[in-house]
């Protein structure tokens, strides 16, 4: 027995050390200064990087754009969804093998394909160029996700608790934030960071219909890539993979605090 | 009595057709009724359709006088109790037996007043405070009686909540459950497809397939005289003869010897016995009949050897026609009974 | 850096999108004339200068270096505001898409365009010029280019063998270069023959990025210029056939036999220019190159690369481009834009250009032009160590060759190089 927990404790240390170990190099080379092959550490430090992401002027206005827009869609994936993978899940009718055919194209086709032609439809409703154009066409790469994930969890929980809650009185809206809600709560937040991390990393959509209108942080970011400046481009994927956490902190909190029920096993 | 429920021709069609047809019955208020049937009779359907979670259409859907049949399940003063007991995970146990009551808007101290009062009703008290999944299968459906039971529903419907339960378990359950709601007074439907369930349970029984009730009547009466071979084959305590006649258990006996048949017999038959098993000090044969090719459950004086050899007979007066279609099994119209030797 | 990626010659991409776009566009409107637009092409630059006053212009730029921002966002910018009271957003996009939203514009008859100045060259100016996406010939308009900018010369008349026609202005110019570790290689090759000769003196320390790559592609090109003394008929070649057929056993030839003395005996290549950086800066490979002269500086300085790096520029021909800025046709502040390029051409702009703590390029103003103060001012700036003297630069620039080029070298380095030596 103690010799399998002490396995088991290896184990853990050997997986968690394959994701903490490179982000603490990542980390490194964002300060790091010279660091030359045979050397373990880096033989100087320097601010550099952080500095020369910070002095572009646009990283602040960026910032604020990803942010209003990824909440955008967040909020619009889950309104949209939730309906939709209920259906999908709970009930049979006519073209129902169709509806989740054409749910899950833009999986297999390219977005950016679709993209060209909305972008042409967008320009003559006058989307094209805007916040809410690019909303739209972030919905396209993530709402087949979010669709999929909330109604595994809608499959999982089954229709029966739902009737369950109707039978002792309960109404739809009642039964929906008192019953569904936080039983679908692991399917919430997986969805959130898939569509936060998708849409976080839309370069070539968002370049093309936000037309230079809609300024987000992959906008900044990607053209680093080909970069030789290995710092900048360090600290510019830190910055990047903390969003996804700001979300996840965000929505939690938020969560935690309009739920009535705090249960952490489900 | 007062009617509670009152129904007339209710119907409910899938696109694959009929799964409730004309069903009609009433129930009198405090008063169990089992309804008893294979699986896909339509008994779930049915209670599903009462509670008002899927639609139907009848000719009359009446609860305490009251047409119920646009009502919406929230606004219908009836709880539907699934297998599962369908506890919410993410409510304690005192959440989850006053979720009703939460609903219904009563503040926090009478929820609770009422909450620990019913978990005290079904001996659960000390749970208050524990999740669903750190409780028993027993224990759960003991609670979600209790989360039933605090609306004062003036119908309760109960769809198999102890099928998933261990036979001693059920055993148990079935007499508590009862002693429970009829200290409570509730007009309740209990569905099951188990025949002895059903004859404990229910003040009285309606005997459902194919989406109609067949039969209805008290425990007792349906046992012993089932009107056709269908209600005999499903609940019929005795043997049937060539899809025609039945004859009750009651009236059969069993003798050792051929020598010890009475003169009165009129249906004789031999048999062998199958198994030998005692139940409340009575001593109770399974029988196989040998020309009858029938199994029969009989009382007996005394135990006996598995494989011994007895003789089965009734009088004349036991026999009982059944009636209605399901007679058509055979066309041969001489006697069902052929007793091996007249006397 | 910036070059490589701005100039990336993406055709392929591109011609995915084309379909596309066809689908959708089959109903497209006419595009309505902008009248008061040409108007401006007319007026006198004080009309012009007046109307760009008190307005933002949006200048859709590549944005994957920090120097070139930094230039635009601290020294640009703020000039401008203050001089001209015109407002400059930079927003980083990438030419192509800039081009390709543009030509769907077009489609859907979009007047109101989002970008007011754009950076371009090559492919990106050619597609844009046969899809008539840009907006006219401005370029003599400006008054910094008809006094300092030779727009004849064909260094800056034609962009990849396509003819300017006052259609872009020219902002600066970049050359193919060589850089070494002057720790490792004490007498650096200044010829391809000299190359291959230290190439088998120091077995793996030398590579060059495959021909998928924009820099690689033009290592591989830049041979020619060594093979022919006759540039002018390099110019000529427009097909891949013909220059496969004029070139191809020689250049092929001289690639397989530098092949065995290559970073890994040859069998692998870095993917990108990223990647050869990467051994340059662990000393694993001695050398390194760019289509941009300037490039090393920031990165010694900021110690990227080993101190000890230096230049050195091919003597029989070195590659060199000149990068454009234009007005595409449905740009709302037209005038705007005209000041800002005026602004961006001036002596002043361009030799704050020239200063590698912001970008450290090239200027494209003619030497002769400036006045003696100006050209005082040019001699003072120190563009670091690593960048070769504007003389040498000068005597070894050759012009860049058709795309036509491009294609060949791709398609046919595999099969050649690779294939054959492995």
């Amino acid at each position: 027995m103690k010799q399998e927990a002490a396995q088991h404790k290896l184990l853990l240390l050997a997986l968690s050390s394959c994701f903490v170990i490179p982000v603490l190099l990542l980390f490194l080379q964002s300060i790091a200064g010279e660091w030359r092959f045979p050397h373990l550490l880096p033989s100087s430090f320097s601010y550099y990087g952080w500095e020369s992401i910070f002095q572009d002027a646009s990283l602040v206005s960026a910032l604020w754009t990803t942010w209003s827009l990824t909440l955008t869609v967040i909020l619009l994936n889950l309104l949209l969804a939730f309906p939709a993978a209920k259906q999908l899940a709970f009930s049979s009718f006519r073209g129902k093998e169709m509806i989740e055919t054409v749910l899950f194209l833009p999986i297999f086709i390219p977005a950016l394909a679709l993209a060209m032609g909305l972008h042409l439809t967008l320009l003559r409703i006058g989307l094209a160029s805007t916040f809410w154009g690019v909303v739209l066409i972030h919905m396209l790469p993530t709402l087949p996700y979010t669709i999929r994930i909330v109604r595994a969890g809608f499959e999982r929980l089954g229709s029966q608790q739902e009737s369950q809650a109707q039978t002792l009185g309960a109404s739809q809206v009642h039964v929906f934030f008192h019953i569904t809600l936080p039983q679908l709560l692991p399917s919430v937040r997986a969805a959130i960071f898939l569509v936060t991390v998708i849409s976080l990393s839309q370069y070539a959509l968002t370049t093309m219909i936000g037309g230079g209108e809609v300024v987000t942080l992959a906008l900044l970011y990607f053209p680093f890539a080909e970069s030789a400046s290995t710092q900048v481009m360090a600290a510019f994927s830190i910055l990047f993979a903390l969003l996804p956490l700001t979300f996840l902190f965000l929505i939690e909190g938020l969560i935690r605090l309009c739920l009535p029920y705090r249960v952490s096993k489900i | 009595m007062v009617q509670a429920l009152s129904i007339q021709k209710l119907n409910k069609t899938y696109q694959k057709g009929n799964v409730l047809n004309e069903v009609s019955f009433s129930v009198k208020k405090g008063e169990i009724v089992s309804v008893m049937g294979a699986s896909g009779a339509g008994k779930s359907t049915l209670l599903q359709c009462i509670a008002g979670i899927e639609s139907c259409t009848a000719v009359q859907l009446e609860l305490d006088q009251q047409d119920i049949s646009n009502w919406s399940a929230k606004k219908r003063p009836i709880v539907l109790m699934f297998q599962d007991s369908l506890l919410f995970p993410h409510m304690t146990v005192l959440e989850n037996v006053t979720y009703g009551l939460r609903v219904r808007r009563y503040n926090k101290q009478e929820r609770e007043r009422e909450g620990l009062y019913y978990l005290k009703k079904v001996d659960m008290v000390e749970h208050a405070n524990r999740y669903p999944h750190q409780c028993s299968g027993g224990e759960q459906q003991r609670i979600a009686l209790a989360r039933a039971l605090i609306t004062k529903p003036s119908l309760l419907l109960l769809d198999e909540p102890f099928a998933r339960l261990d036979e001693s378990l059920r055993r148990m359950m079935r007499t508590w459950v009862k002693g429970v709601l009829k200290e409570e007074g509730v007009t309740a439907l209990f569905v099951t497809h188990d025949r002895e369930e059903a004859m404990l349970m229910g003040d009285r029984i309606f005997v459902m397939a194919r989406g109609t009730v067949l039969s209805s009547g008290k425990p007792a009466e349906l046992t012993e005289s089932p009107e056709n071979l269908e209600v005999a084959n499903l609940i019929g305590e005795g043997i049937v003869l060539e899809n025609r006649t039945f004859i009750s258990a009651a009236n059969l006996s069993v003798v050792l010897h051929k020598a010890q048949l009475p003169e009165s017999a009129y249906y004789i038959q031999e048999g062998t016995v199958t198994h030998c098993f005692r139940r409340h000090g009575q001593v109770f044969l399974g029988l196989q009949l040998f020309t009858d090719k029938q199994d029969v459950i009989l009382p007996a004086a005394g135990e006996l050897k598995v494989g011994a050899n007895v003789w089965v007979w009734a009088e004349e007066s036991a026999l009982q026609p059944l009636n209605g279609g399901c007679s058509s099994f055979s066309d041969d119209p001489k006697p069902a009974f052929v007793g091996e030797n007249e006397i | 850096m910036m070059n490589e990626k701005r100039n990336g010659i993406n055709k392929g991409a591109f011609l995915v999108y084309l379909p596309a776009i066809f689908l959708f566009s089959a109903c497209a409107q006419e595009q309505d004339e902008d009248e008061s637009a040409d108007d401006l092409l007319e007026a006198g630059w004080e009309e012009v200068v007046a109307e760009a006053e008190g307005t933002d212009v949006r200048f859709h730029m590549w944005g994957g270096d920090e120097g070139t921002n930094t230039y635009i966002d601290e020294w640009v910018a703020p000039r401008l505001a203050e001089e001209y009271d015109i407002y400059l957003e930079r927003v980083p996009l990438d030419t192509e898409e800039v081009v390709q939203r543009l030509y769907t514009e077009k489609q859907a008859g979009e007047g109101a365009g989002s970008t007011d100045v754009f950076w371009l060259n090559g492919e990106n100016f050619r597609l844009a010029k046969e899809e008539e996406l840009l907006w006219g010939a401005f370029a003599e308009r400006l008054p910094n280019v008809e006094e300092y900018v030779d727009m004849e010369d064909p260094d800056v008349a034609y962009d990849f063998g396509t003819a300017v026609e006052g259609l872009q202005v020219p902002w600066g110019n970049v050359q193919f270069t060589l850089f070494y570790n002057d720790e490792h290689v004490t007498d650096p090759p200044a010829t391809y023959e000299e190359l291959l000769a230290w190439a088998k003196e120091n077995p793996g320390r030398f590579t060059y990025p495959e021909p998928q790559d924009f820099t690689g592609n033009a290592f591989v090109r830049q041979l020619i210029y060594e093979l022919t003394p006759d540039t002018e008929e390099v110019l000529t070649i427009n097909d891949p056939n013909e220059a496969e057929e004029r070139y191809g056993e020689e250049v092929w030839s001289y690639f397989q036999e530098l092949s065995p003395h290559l970073w890994r005996e040859g069998e692998t290549y870095p993917s990108s220019l990223a990647e050869l950086d990467q051994l340059f800066a662990n000393e694993e490979v001695w050398m390194t190159m760019g289509y941009n002269e300037g490039r090393a500086e920031h990165l010694v300085q900021n110690e990227t690369f080993p101190q000890a790096t230096e230049s050195q520029l091919f003597e029989q021909g070195s590659i060199g481009n000149t990068h454009y800025l234009s007005i595409p046709y449905n740009a709302q502040n037209k005038a705007g834009a005209m000041a800002a390029i005026n602004f961006m051409l001036s002596p002043e702009a361009q030799i704050a250009k020239l200063d590698p703590a912001m970008w450290g390029e090239s200027m494209v103003l003619e030497p002769a032009s400036l006045s003696a103060e100006e050209q005082e001012e040019v001699e003072a700036i120190e563009r670091g160590d690593t960048v070769p003297d504007e003389k040498e630069l000068n005597e070894t620039f050759e012009p860049e060759m058709d795309a036509s080029f491009v294609d060949w070298v791709e398609q046919h380095w595999i099969d050649e190089v690779v294939r054959e030596s492995s």
